[in-house]
């Protein structure tokens, strides 16, 4: 499924205002100043997906999730090596013990993180296009790339949306990946409703 | 709006194993658990039909309105973690310790179709908290204990080495007795038999002759011995360091004064080049044992008719005294061994002397105990030169 370059940057100005409403919460939240970039924005198969998260695969990564259900029906993630978590819950929590692993409360921490992310950037997708879903309890997953992703690899007809984002905090660089995975009908559904909503904003809707 | 029909509706949350809250989207209380009412002491028919303000204010700050209220336009749900939140459901009876929840709010069925609910899932999660932190210590106390084990090993390691060293020493000590006493010994006896067997066959100057040999013998088995006490004495530290000041050349010539027969015997001549004003900051015995042994390897090593010179360097706080012959010299591996306890040197002199290496070592010792080195320079057939520098001022704290 190739994008035309209207429709890379209507998801991208949608992600963008996403991932501002989040930075707005963050920043609110603790007293450190934060601010979260997306760098690019693709939307493709789950092997090219894999590719292009650059983390090694064999690493160990922490992942939010967050599934949905209705006119689209698939799952939100937010991917981080689980040493980038553990540093970026350290951050927002002004804890300078150095300890590298994610015991529970940590895990907590990092979902609440993760849920605020997740759903602007969800939230903001389901409001533009106009899309209604329902939503399951988010949860978290520790394991390797593959592992995370297993359920889509098999549906190699689907296509799916990563968003890298980055968290700048005190001079501090920490990259989580947005990876919004979509089942085979799903993937039509959503591009059909952006370039709705393309041609809605044509017309001045 | 039938509140009793919405009371039997969540009823059967009334008993779960968390606390269960239901406001509207005008954040009036709905429904408030039995698990919540311990916690909070808020018993539900005073918060229930009211404000969730009235008890929590804080719930109307921006960062709880703007997540919350998008659950009632059918938003995803929402978490508050303990790490940022403490004391979100805080007891209003103040007597009662602090918890720290974990709270789920998702969206829920309302009075009809349009409107929602929020509900939030309440758990306690103090425990699991407090059980983090301490094994959170027990597991730093046993890290430091690994890093305690470990230095104590490192340190174990060391002094095992050092007693590997020790035990060097000592076999390196017995080996030199076993062996190179037994040589003058049995010198001693076989000469001394053959004179005893053959006294009357042998005349004045073959009488002489074997004499000599004895004296000769029993002059290397002195200077052995004498090494070896005094090295066993520095291993022991017996021997007390009582550097001064002296004029180099007075050492140096006491030296050459006992060690003059010798010179004579291979016929080397002696050349000291020293300015009599040069000083250095020195123990005096253990100087002139240094140099004796210098002069006596130089003496040893050199061909008949050679030249053995001793002269000096300025090195402005330092001086150095050098002992050069123009004798057999030694390769770079007899080099590199000249100062080890664990190679034995017994290389034999230019008119078959022999020796054990051991005064070097001595030297060694002795020099670096006075603050200075030794070093040497040497070519194979074309003589030795052994340098030793040593200060010629007392340290400023001495």
């Amino acid at each position: 499924m190739n994008l035309t370059e209207d429709q890379i940057d209507a998801i991208r100005e949608i992600i963008n205002i996403g991932v501002g409403k989040s930075a707005a919460i963050l920043n609110k939240m603790i007293n450190k100043h934060i601010k979260l970039q997306v760098p690019y924005v693709e939307f493709t198969k789950v092997d090219k997906i894999i590719n292009i998260i650059s983390h090694n695969s064999e690493d160990e990564l922490s992942s939010v999730n967050l599934n949905f259900k209705g006119l689209l029906v698939g799952t939100a993630k937010l991917i981080f090596p689980t040493d980038s978590a553990a540093k970026l819950v350290a951050l927002f929590t002004d804890d300078t013990t150095g300890d590298d692993d994610m015991d529970e409360i940590k895990v907590a921490t990092l979902s609440e993180i993760g849920n605020i992310v997740l759903n602007s950037l969800v939230g903001t997708i389901s409001n533009t296009l106009s899309l209604p879903l329902n939503y399951s309890i988010p949860s978290y997953q520790e394991g390797i790339l593959s592992n995370l992703l297993s359920y889509y690899a098999s549906m190699t007809e689907s296509a799916h949306l990563l968003a890298q984002t980055r968290f700048v905090i005190e001079e501090l660089e920490i990259i989580g990946d947005f990876i919004l995975l979509l089942e085979v009908e799903s993937s039509y559904v959503f591009l059909e409703l952006v370039d709705q909503f393309l041609k809605n904003q044509f017309q001045g809707n | 709006m039938n509140d009793n029909s919405v009371l039997n509706k969540y009823s059967i949350f009334d008993n779960v194993p968390i606390g269960i809250c239901i406001i509207d989207k005008d954040y009036k209380v709905l429904f408030w658990n039995t698990h919540l009412e311990d916690w909070t002491k808020i018993n539900k028919n005073d918060i229930i039909g009211n404000s969730l303000f009235t008890y929590y204010p804080n719930f109307n700050r921006f960062i709880y309105r703007s997540r919350i209220d998008s659950i009632f336009g059918g938003g995803p749900p929402v978490i508050f973690s303990p790490q940022f939140h403490k004391e979100l459901f805080y007891s209003i009876a103040s007597s009662d310790e602090k918890k720290v929840f974990y709270i789920t709010i998702n969206s829920g069925p309302g009075i009809d179709e349009e409107t929602k609910t929020a509900v939030f899932s309440v758990k306690d999660v103090t425990e699991l908290a407090m059980r983090i932190k301490s094994y959170k210590v027990m597991r730093d106390q046993a890290l430091e204990e690994v890093e305690q084990r470990r230095v104590a090993e490192r340190s174990l390691m060391e002094s095992e080495k050092q007693l590997k060293e020790l035990v060097a020493t000592k076999d390196k000590f017995f080996s030199i007795i076993a062996h190179d006493i037994k040589n003058p010994l049995s010198i001693f006896l076989n000469i001394s038999e053959l004179l005893i067997s053959m006294f009357d066959s042998l005349n004045k100057e073959e009488i002489l002759s074997f004499i000599n040999d004895i004296n000769t013998s029993a002059k290397n088995l002195y200077n052995l011995l004498e090494n070896l006490l005094n090295w066993s004495r520095i291993q022991t530290g017996r021997i007390v360091h009582q550097p001064n000041i002296f004029y180099i050349n007075v050492l140096i010539e006491n030296v050459f004064n006992v060690l003059e027969m010798s010179f004579k015997q291979k016929n080397i001549s002696f050349e000291l080049n020293i300015p009599p004003t040069e000083i250095a900051f020195v123990d005096a015995d253990m100087f002139s044992t240094v140099i004796r042994n210098l002069i006596s390897n130089a003496i040893k090593f050199t061909y008949p008719n050679g030249k053995i010179v001793v002269y000096s360097e300025d090195l402005i706080n330092f001086v150095k005294i050098s002992v050069k012959d123009n004798g057999t010299g030694m390769s770079e591996e007899e080099v590199s061994r000249l100062f080890r306890i664990d190679s034995h040197q017994s290389k034999r002199g230019t008119n078959e002397e022999r020796g054990t290496g051991l005064g070097l070592i001595l030297c060694k010792e002795f020099i670096e105990k006075n603050n200075g080195k030794i070093t040497v320079e040497s070519e194979l057939e074309k003589g030795s030169n052994f340098s030793i520098i040593l200060p010629k001022n007392p340290p400023d704290n001495y």
